[in-house]
């Protein structure tokens, strides 16, 4: 085997990453056996989900930081991404109790409510057939909200219809943000009856960044919010956030968008 | 030998295809944490600049763990040839 055989191998062999959620548990080891020889020979093959469980584990451990990542608050960060992710991907259980229900609450008061952002989406709602598509390079920086979390809201344009790609003439979303995460706020009409399953990733090029899946961080109408941790959006020119709806039919919308730091 | 949980998966499809990922599995594990993690973050195509924003280490650990990281798998293939 030759180091090019490898590398092919690597990349054939990788497969769709698992969704945060799933890496979060492994790295606290309570994960049922079955999924935890799956996503370990994922991670021997995927550097970002092995980076993303090493950050977790070490924020798990702080003794064992190394002294750079510590000088980035990595433990900090890594919390606040783990509580996030939790938030934006997990509907609030029973066994979690008020803590949990009260973080999503304040999640979503504070991302949807606080930012002009979620104002812009709102006024297409109001004429949904025919509206037309605000600035989509808008991009909201909060770095001193009320929890103390950098985060940062980027608005997505929404799109008419399953096959429409990218609007030609709504040009690049682009996100220059130095926050630890990015709250990814986007809008595509919902499908309520019956109820459909939202599946969304982060794409570059043909790479899958991000998956999450059955996200429930949605209004009633169909404005999500996804959080992402921006250590895994590199800058780039390349990323797709796709929506996946599963219902009566399969739906699919395509949010292009680049990172510059 | 590793065993490998290959359910749903459509790769490999021959029994000497699950040879060679055995292999490579088998070298990547033998990895230290770090080198493996920017080893692989590199064959996925990021720069040095992106490993070093996604991990935390420096610019200069960047390039050690990859370099060494390469250079440790090319002496192991030439190991098992012989």
């Amino acid at each position: 085997m030759s180091a090019k055989e490898l590398r092919r191998i690597v990349r054939k062999f990788r497969g769709a990453c698992p969704d945060s959620e799933a890496l979060i548990r492994f790295a606290e080891d309570s994960i049922p056996e079955a999924d935890k020889s799956r996503i370990a020979e994922h991670l021997l093959v995927c550097g970002v989900c092995a980076n993303d469980v090493r950050l977790l584990r070490e924020s798990q451990n702080p003794a064992d930081m190394p002294a750079q990542i510590d000088r980035f608050r990595k433990r900090e960060i890594e919390q606040r991404f783990r509580r996030f992710l939790r938030v934006s991907t997990d509907p609030p259980s029973h066994s979690a109790g008020r803590l949990r229900v009260a973080a999503v609450a304040m999640a979503a008061a504070l991302v949807l409510f606080s930012y002009p952002a979620y104002l812009g989406l709102r006024l297409i709602l109001a004429d949904a057939a025919g509206a037309k598509i605000p600035s989509n390079k808008r991009i909201e920086e909060n770095t001193g909200s009320p929890s103390g979390t950098e985060i940062a809201s980027s608005d997505f344009v929404r799109f008419e219809s399953a096959v429409r790609g990218a609007d030609p003439q709504a040009g690049e979303i682009v996100i220059r943000s130095k926050a630890d995460l990015l709250g990814l706020v986007f809008f595509v009409p919902i499908e309520d009856s019956p109820k459909a399953h939202y599946d969304c990733r982060i794409t570059r090029g043909s790479a899958i960044l991000s998956e999450f899946r059955d996200i429930k961080s949605f209004d009633g109408i169909g404005n999500f919010v996804l959080t992402v941790n921006s250590r895994r959006l590199p800058p780039s020119h390349d990323y797709r956030l796709v929506v996946t709806e599963t219902g009566k039919s399969v739906r699919k919308w395509q949010f292009p968008f680049a990172v510059e730091k | 030998m590793r065993e490998l949980a290959l359910t749903g998966r459509e790769y490999p499809s021959t029994a000497g295809e699950l040879l060679l990922i055995r292999e490579a599995l088998d070298l990547l594990a033998s990895l230290e944490e770090p080198y493996r993690v920017c080893y692989l973050l590199k064959v996925q195509r990021y720069s040095y600049e992106e490993i070093t924003l996604m991990t935390g280490y420096s610019f200069e650990q960047v390039k050690v763990f990859i370099r060494t990281a390469h250079r440790n798998l090319v002496k192991r293939f030439e190991r098992e040839r012989t």
